[in-house]
């Protein structure tokens, strides 16, 4: 027994040198300061400056995308870079940890989920804005405050049959009829772009549209029996209840594009194009009431504790550029740069693909504004419906 | 009834034959050891026989019923064999209690419950383990856990109780004591019993009829006494009797259909035998037990030869002589403790008619006596 | 005087070697658990950033970050936001991860016990080969065969109705339940572990002194009397061992869930401890593992109950020479079926990977290339760079080099470990510290992968001189993969007796040598398995580095981008060359050593 207290001690004389070690997060005014100096520079002064603050020295960058691997940066520029993929979670994980602490772990950081980035990454002051000056004008001010770089668009799609079916979906309610009964999408549960989605619905604005598309499909109004707060959680519960949830668009996309006549997914765009799209239509071009889909914003920001921040600058200020986005983003349909000067490439175009104004109109776009002030009631409510289906 | 008859049994692993072509008759109630060194297929002809390994050709029969035979395809399973067997390392389940271990042939029996605590309690009895009924093996020693193997074998009463070499992991006392129980056990129970063991005087014992191989082939069966006196090779002659026999070598020249002129240990010497027998001239090999070389009083008696005193090893009850004569080392055991010094000069006679002739191959080529 | 008497007495003490190792592998293990162990503990009972922003707003309060509160347990246990929130999020997948761990553990238990049986104790034919391929499930990730069975019985009933290779062979469309949900789950993880039992198992019976059985034999016992009163019971060690493993790796497991459950609406604990991790309810989640933690401490408890300390298993006198094989009836009907079993079970995936990994075009079969393989020019046609084939392909070379040094030495760390803790438990059998020993090393396998990686991200802000190195994914994944090597070495010394060591230490044999010489060789089988267990899983181990290596250090980290970027011919490459990289080891140790994962288990 003596022995064993012994040991206890050894073991917490042990923790109090791991508990020891932690230090304040430092704000790093450097970055700061370097973030502010770089939005007023242009293109060529910002590159100078980048080059030579960083030298022969990688450009570390977290991006949620893989297209952040992307080396046409280092083509344009000579800087080197190194990327790296971990998911949502894990960038918001390691960014606690790490600039958290005040240990340097990347520049950049490319990645979605506007509540963890509201409520983490900024309130905590783990990054830095950065909206390059040059295109101020160009960007829509709600996506420069954080900087959306581009959205994603995640759309409903179906199985046409080999072209043999025609108008399937013309009002969003019929996704929560029987008939539509496994629509497969990524679970919210598991991915944060899907939840952000349905919270979004969940928007006064949003309750209005699913209202009057209610109306033309049902032809009444919708009343609240009290079985739901407001009508956009009973789209909401139904929509579930019809769901089969496949956690990876690529697998969706292959469901939808092999399986049968009328099936239908929610996956993201770019997936189409890796399968036989010739079998599938994308809903949003038949016209439907209500949505179509969603675009999710990719955001794209500095570490407060950057080492290279002219240099963090000069990427993010790349990918909001024409030439950036189409390198990096643009090659295939479903990313549209929210530079209102840049447009989709000729291949997607070629595929079907249009342009953003017409997404904008057609889709939910995640508001980063809004959903911070619901989250935690939609996201419960959600959630459960999600598990307890 | 339970006659074993072992027909044409020939094993083979691969390449290597372990019992080649045996032919072996069991009579009922009879007490059979199979004796020979280790790797002579001895383990294996049991094992055959209770049915643990398949041979690869012949027949066996036991009682009557043909329970192996190559040729009609026959394979019956050591569990429908009626017979009981006793490991070397005694098997004993290390998870059941002593108990358990020995109430479970009869509980595959389906005996009643009264009945299996009836024999298991006679049983405990008998081997005098009854105060460890409860306890796990591991918690037994050596001996013990003997007793209750020989105890879990002896349950349901086997009619044939296969063995191999149960005793060879018991210190030499216990041993000897086992030997006396185990033969003991023979009488009372009536059953036939084969043992195998590599420990000659075990076989001499106990057993009825000895069963001596080598190498996968038999090479003698006979009572202990016929194997003893009269062993068909060198290779028996050297296996059984301690000290062991020995042997001198001789050159012969047949003199007449029963007599012969051996040259050994640089004299001349007659022998002369009561049958005719066949021996080419030449190199041979005299066998002579060490009891047959009694040592007398230098010139007390006709025919001594001398040699010098090797070596003495008293037992007590009798000593050993190790006798140098020319280049050899001969043994002579004596009745009463003898002690020689070193290097004395020590005479001795050839005083048997059972001195055996071995031809160059081994062979036994007959028995007789020798006169100088 | 007294303090000369102590200090001779810790003196005395320590020149025992057995001492040594238990004390210093307490002492490491209690380092490198505890901490975890009390992370998980006061991340559970405290609100983290996001909690509290999602508990200030659902209940009106005003928590501070790393405040104490229950909250994360009455929420997610007892009712505190709903009943049904916490009956969605926690009791049902509690049922239901006990449910599919139970199952997976018995057929898992089962097929291996089985096959072990049918390899040791029968003259089933093809033995080489069934012994050596059955180990192949668990060299592959267990997602792979889960979706081998999506593309098998997928049908035009089923989800969106794409054709699986069971419909368009005969046309039979099996129902729901058998695609998606508790039922593949369970098949899929217990097949994946069945190799693990048949190790194990199959271990014990080769070990085991035949002429147990044969004693039972003679006094007339039928087979499966004997193997239910004898041949069971001698093996429960290991059997309770691989339910052990099994059950709490399938607690754990996330990706065969994620892939066939969570379709047909079956979840488990480790997929909403992940959806409540990533849903900013993070605390939630450390509850969850904290669960999951004491389900492992019940079951450790449990196996040491059922293994009574009376029963002694030292039976192991040597190799019993003489296994007479059981004669099986239909012998070639059973041998012919194993061997189809196992073509689906084993080869079919492998060769699914290999004919993917040279399609052209995804999935069309006339598209046949071996450019994935040999490109030397950069693969166009992706949304992402891939880079040259991968044969000549530098990225995945260095990860594919990262990834087998760091499991090569992880697998000496565990295993060296494993053998001398299971020299130290064994030769203080009995004993408290020994007990604590075999159990505090047991520990990490009941940390969720995930949960593990998680925890040492933050340990290694706080010990810099850890951070990103390959030290600290060796600290992590020895401890993690501890426990197959010290239950493997813990069972195999317990089967030798004390005397095998003590003859040793009577010559005089300094106690390197008595290990080096004596007790190694013997068990060698044994204990080589401790050392490849533990590389098979690091090779392909993802989810507990992937927040500590940095992409393209490690295979996986490499396979799992190009998986989620759907260049599915260089993930199944990829995949494929792991599994090559795998039976290459498990070769050359077989050659040099005689060992192999499999222990060629009648196989020689």
């Amino acid at each position: 027994m003596k022995k064993l207290i012994v040991l206890l001690l050894v073991a917490g004389v042990l923790f109090s040198c791991f508990a020891g070690g932690s230090k304040e997060a430092a704000q790093d005014n450097a970055v700061k300061a370097a973030v502010k100096a770089a939005e007023t520079m242009s293109w060529d002064e910002l590159l100078q400056k980048a080059r030579e603050e960083i030298g022969d020295n990688e450009l570390v960058i977290y991006g949620t995308t893989s297209r952040v691997n992307e080396k046409s940066f280092t083509e344009a520029t000579g800087i080197k870079i190194r990327a790296e993929q971990p998911d949502d979670t894990q960038i918001y994980e390691k960014m606690t940890a790490e600039v958290g602490n005040g240990l340097y772990g990347a520049d950049v950081f490319v990645t979605t989920d506007s509540f963890n980035l509201m409520n983490l990454a900024f309130a905590n002051g783990y990054v830095e804005n950065y909206v390059p000056g040059e295109y101020k004008d160009l960007i829509a001010d709600s996506d420069e405050n954080p900087l959306v770089a581009l959205y994603y668009a995640r759309l409903f799609i179906y199985n046409n049959g080999k072209g043999s079916l025609t108008r399937a979906i013309t009002n969003v309610w019929q996704l929560t009829e029987p008939e539509f009964k496994g629509i497969e999408m990524k679970s919210p549960l598991l991915e944060k772009c899907s939840m952000n989605f349905l919270i979004t619905l969940t928007s006064p604005e949003w309750q209005a549209k699913l209202a009057q598309a209610y109306k033309s499909r049902y032809g009444k109004d919708w009343v609240n029996d009290g079985t739901y707060p407001n009508i956009s959680y009973e789209w909401i519960h139904k929509y579930i209840q019809n769901c089969t949830f496949i956690n990876k668009d690529s697998t969706i996309a292959s469901d939808i594009a092999k399986g049968s006549k009328g099936a239908t997914g929610f996956f993201v765009y770019s997936k189409f194009r890796s399968e036989d799209y010739s079998g599938m239509t994308v809903a949003a071009f038949d016209g439907v009431e209500g949505f179509a889909g969603m675009l999710y914003p990719i955001y794209s920001v500095v570490a407060s504790n950057a080492k290279y921040p002219y240099a963090a600058c000069l990427y993010i200020n790349y990918l909001l550029s024409n030439n950036g986005f189409l390198k990096v983003f643009g090659k295939d349909m479903g990313a549209y740069s929210t530079n209102t000067s840049v447009a989709i490439s000729d291949g997607a175009k070629a595929a079907g693909d249009r342009e953003i104004s017409f997404w904008l109109e057609n889709c939910v776009i995640e508001d980063s504004a809004y959903i911070p002030t619901v989250y935690a009631q939609a996201f419960t409510k959600i959630a459960q419906w999600c598990a307890g289906k | 009834m339970p006659e074993i008859v072992l027909k044409n049994v020939t094993k083979k692993w691969g390449g290597f034959t372990a019992v080649e072509n045996l032919n072996l008759e069991i009579e009922d109630g009879a007490f059979i050891t199979l004796l020979g060194p280790s790797g002579c297929g001895k383990t294996t002809t049991l094992r055959m026989i209770a049915g643990l390994e398949t041979p690869t050709s012949g027949e066996i029969t036991i009682g009557g019923t043909v329970v192996f035979s190559s040729q009609k395809g026959i394979n019956i399973s050591a569990a429908k064999r009626d017979i009981g067997f006793l490991f070397q390392n005694y098997a004993l389940w290390p998870h059941m209690t002593v108990y358990q271990n020995i109430a479970f042939g009869l509980e595959t029996l389906k005996w009643k419950k009264p009945d299996i605590e009836k024999r298991v309690a006679q049983m405990l009895e008998t081997l005098q383990i009854t105060q460890f009924a409860q306890r796990y093996p591991s918690e037994l020693s050596g001996g013990q856990q003997q007793r209750v193997a020989i105890a879990r074998t002896l349950a349901p009463s086997p009619k044939v109780l296969f063995m191999d070499e149960p005793l060879s992991n018991l210190d030499a006392k216990l041993r000897g004591e086992m030997r006396t129980e185990l033969k003991r056990l023979h009488a009372d129970t009536g059953s036939t019993f084969v043992y195998v063991t590599h420990d000659q005087l075990e076989a001499m014992t106990m057993a009825t009829k000895i069963c001596l191989m080598k190498e996968g082939v038999l090479q003698q069966y006979d009572p202990p006494l016929t194997v003893y006196n009269h062993p068909s090779n060198r290779f028996v002659a050297d296996f059984v009797g301690n000290p062991t026999m020995n042997f001198i070598p001789a050159k012969a020249v047949k003199l007449s259909d029963n007599t012969a002129r051996l040259e050994m240990l640089g004299e001349k010497f007659t022998f002369t035998s009561e049958n005719s027998f066949m021996l080419k001239d030449g190199d041979i090999s005299v066998g002579i037990r060490p009891e047959h070389l009694p040592i007398s009083p230098k010139g007390s008696v006709p025919g001594q030869l001398t040699g010098t005193a090797y070596s003495t090893l008293p037992a007590g009850m009798e000593t050993t002589v190790k006798i140098k004569i020319g280049g050899t080392i001969l043994s002579s055991v004596m009745f009463g403790s003898l002690d020689y010094k070193v290097d004395s000069e020590i005479c001795f006679t050839v005083q048997s008619d059972r001195i055996l002739i071995f031809d160059v191959d081994g062979r036994c080529a007959t028995s007789g006596t020798v006169t100088k | 005087m007294e303090k000369n008497k102590f200090f001779n007495r810790v003196l005395a003490y320590f020149t025992k070697p057995s001492n040594v190792i238990v004390v210093a592998f307490l002492i490491i293990l209690l380092a490198c658990i505890v901490y975890p162990l009390y992370s998980v503990l006061s991340l559970s009972l405290t609100v983290g950033q996001m909690d509290s922003l999602m508990y200030n707003s659902l209940f009106g309060l005003h928590l501070k970050k790393g405040s104490f509160s229950l909250l994360n347990i009455s929420m997610l246990m007892f009712g505190k936001y709903s009943a049904e929130y916490s009956a969605s999020f926690f009791w049902s997948p509690l049922w239901n991860s006990i449910r599919m761990s139970v199952y997976a553990s018995a057929i898992a238990v089962l097929i291996g016990g089985v096959v072990a049986w049918l390899i040791t104790r029968t003259d089933i034919r093809y033995k080489k080969f069934i012994s050596s391929v059955f180990v192949f499930p668990y060299i592959m990730p267990s997602w792979t065969l889960a979706l081998v069975w999506k593309n098998v019985f997928a049908n035009s009933q089923v989800g969106t109705g794409v054709t699986g290779m069971l419909e368009s062979l005969t046309g039979i469309c099996v129902p729901s339940w058998f695609v998606y949900g508790i039922f593949p789950c369970s098949i899929v993880m217990g097949i994946h572990y069945a190799p693990f039992a048949y190790i194990l198992i199959g271990g014990i019976l080769r070990n085991m002194d035949a002429n147990l059985e044969e004693a039972a034999t003679i006094l007339k016992a039928d087979r499966w009397r004997i193997i239910r009163k004898v041949t069971l019971p001698i093996v429960m060690p290991a059997l309770i061992s691989t339910v052990l493993l099994v059950f709490s790796s399938t607690m754990a497991s996330y990706a065969v869930p994620v892939f066939v459950g969570s379709p047909g609406n079956f979840y488990v604990m480790s997929t909403m401890l992940r959806a409540l991790y990533s849903g900013s309810y993070s605390g939630q989640s450390y509850v969850m593992t904290l669960v999951l933690v004491l389900i492992g401490i019940g079951m450790l408890t449990l196996n040491q109950a059922l293994i009574g300390k009376r029963k002694s298993f030292t039976t192991v006198t040597g190799k019993s020479g003489q296994v007479s094989y059981v004669k099986l009836k239909g012998n070639k009907l059973v041998s012919v079926i194993m061997v189809v079993v196992l073509f689906f079970m084993a080869i079919f995936p492998i060769f699914s990977f290999a004919l993917e990994s040279l399609c052209e075009v995804q999935g069309d079969y006339s598209t046949l290339t071996l450019k994935f393989w040999l490109s030397k020019e950069d693969i166009g046609g992706f949304q992402v760079a891939v880079g040259k084939g991968i044969l000549l392909n530098s990225v995945v070379w260095k990860a594919m080099l990262g990834s087998i040094l760091l499991s090569l030495v992880v697998a000496l760390v565990v295993g060296t470990s494993g053998f001398l803790i299971g020299y130290g438990v064994s030769k203080k059998r009995g004993s408290r510290m020994a007990t604590l020993l075999s159990n505090v090393a047991f520990f990490p396998y009941l940390i969720p992968s995930m949960a593990f990686g998680s925890i040492f991200l933050a340990v290694s802000t706080k010990l810099l001189f850890l951070r990103g190195t390959f030290l600290l994914l060796v600290i992590v994944a020895s401890v993690k993969y501890l426990p197959f090597a010290s239950r493997s070495g813990t069972s195999a010394m317990m089967q030798l007796s004390g005397e095998i060591e003590e003859a040793a230490i009577i010559v005089g044999a300094p106690w390197i040598t008595r290990m080096t010489k004596i007790l190694f060789p013997i068990q060698k089988s044994s204990f080589i398995s401790g050392y490849l267990l533990p590389f098979v899983s690091c090779i392909r181990e993802l989810s507990l580095f992937v927040l500590l290596a940095s992409s393209g250090t490690l295979i996986t980290t490499l396979l799992s981008y190009f998986d989620e970027r759907n260049v599915v011919q260089m993930s199944n490459g990829i995949n494929l060359l792991i599994i090559m990289v795998v039976l290459l080891v498990n070769f050359t140790t077989n050659k040099l050593t005689g060992a192999s994962i499999d222990k060629g288990i009648g196989g020689n």
